[in-house]
């Protein structure tokens, strides 16, 4: 799940995968907006079949929380 | 009232206190709402940041104010999740989609929900309280209201 998820948020942000690990912060070290945002969550749902509600959106900081939310929710 | 200060490549805490500056804000302690959103202590002036890409924009007003500044650019799988079948008609170039975007993000960050509003729940064909207008490369929205 974690190669997975590295590999989607290197694809969608345009950013080398070797540079991402579980403790990037999308914010501070991928200089991520709104609208990257919103793009890596629609990105996320079509790839993972997972809908992430509004509400959890501001939760996902870093790339271990998504790694983690996929984990979460994938078999729920 | 209603006041943009614009600045390129300075961090938002560099031109907050320029913003306050020009003001004549002298207490600036801040405080935050439920979902993050900054505030004066006093509530003497209403304001809200947005940067995109190095280019920031700072709306002040008396009122509550939602502001958003985005280069222009088109990312279809957002519009999929955004828009409205309405909105999704509209759109016929990044221009068009840019311009949606920054409406829904003034309108959920003037009513402090911010991203967990739903942009999706934001219809801007039906908006009245905001608008937006093209700044260089970028598209700038403000809405006005608390709603």
């Amino acid at each position: 799940m974690k190669d997975k998820v590295i590999k989607l948020i290197a694809e969608t942000l345009d950013v080398d995968a070797k540079k991402i690990s579980e403790k990037t912060n999308l914010v501070k070290d991928l200089e991520v907006e709104s609208l990257d945002l919103v793009d890596l969550v629609a990105a996320f749902e079509e790839q993972f079949g997972i809908e992430i509600p509004d509400k959890d959106i501001k939760n996902l900081q870093t790339v271990g929380d998504i790694i983690e939310y996929a984990e979460t929710h994938q078999n729920a | 009232m209603l006041r943009f200060y614009y600045a390129k490549n300075i961090d938002s805490h560099t031109l907050l206190k320029q913003v306050f500056a020009s003001e004549h804000i002298k207490d600036t302690t801040l405080i935050y709402g439920p979902n993050g959103k900054p505030y004066l202590k006093t509530g003497e002036l209403f304001f809200n940041l947005s940067d995109s890409h190095g280019q920031l924009v700072c709306a002040v007003s008396d009122q509550e104010i939602g502001v958003d500044i985005q280069k222009i650019c088109y990312r279809p799988r957002v519009a999929r999740k955004i828009c409205t079948p309405a909105e999704l008609k509209t759109i016929k170039n990044a221009e068009d989609f840019t311009r949606i975007w920054v409406l829904k993000e003034s309108f959920v960050k003037a009513n402090g929900a911010g991203l967990a509003y739903g942009l999706q729940n934001v219809d801007t064909l039906a908006l009245k309280q905001a608008e937006a207008w093209r700044y260089g490369d970028f598209y700038v929205a403000v809405c006005y209201n608390k709603t």
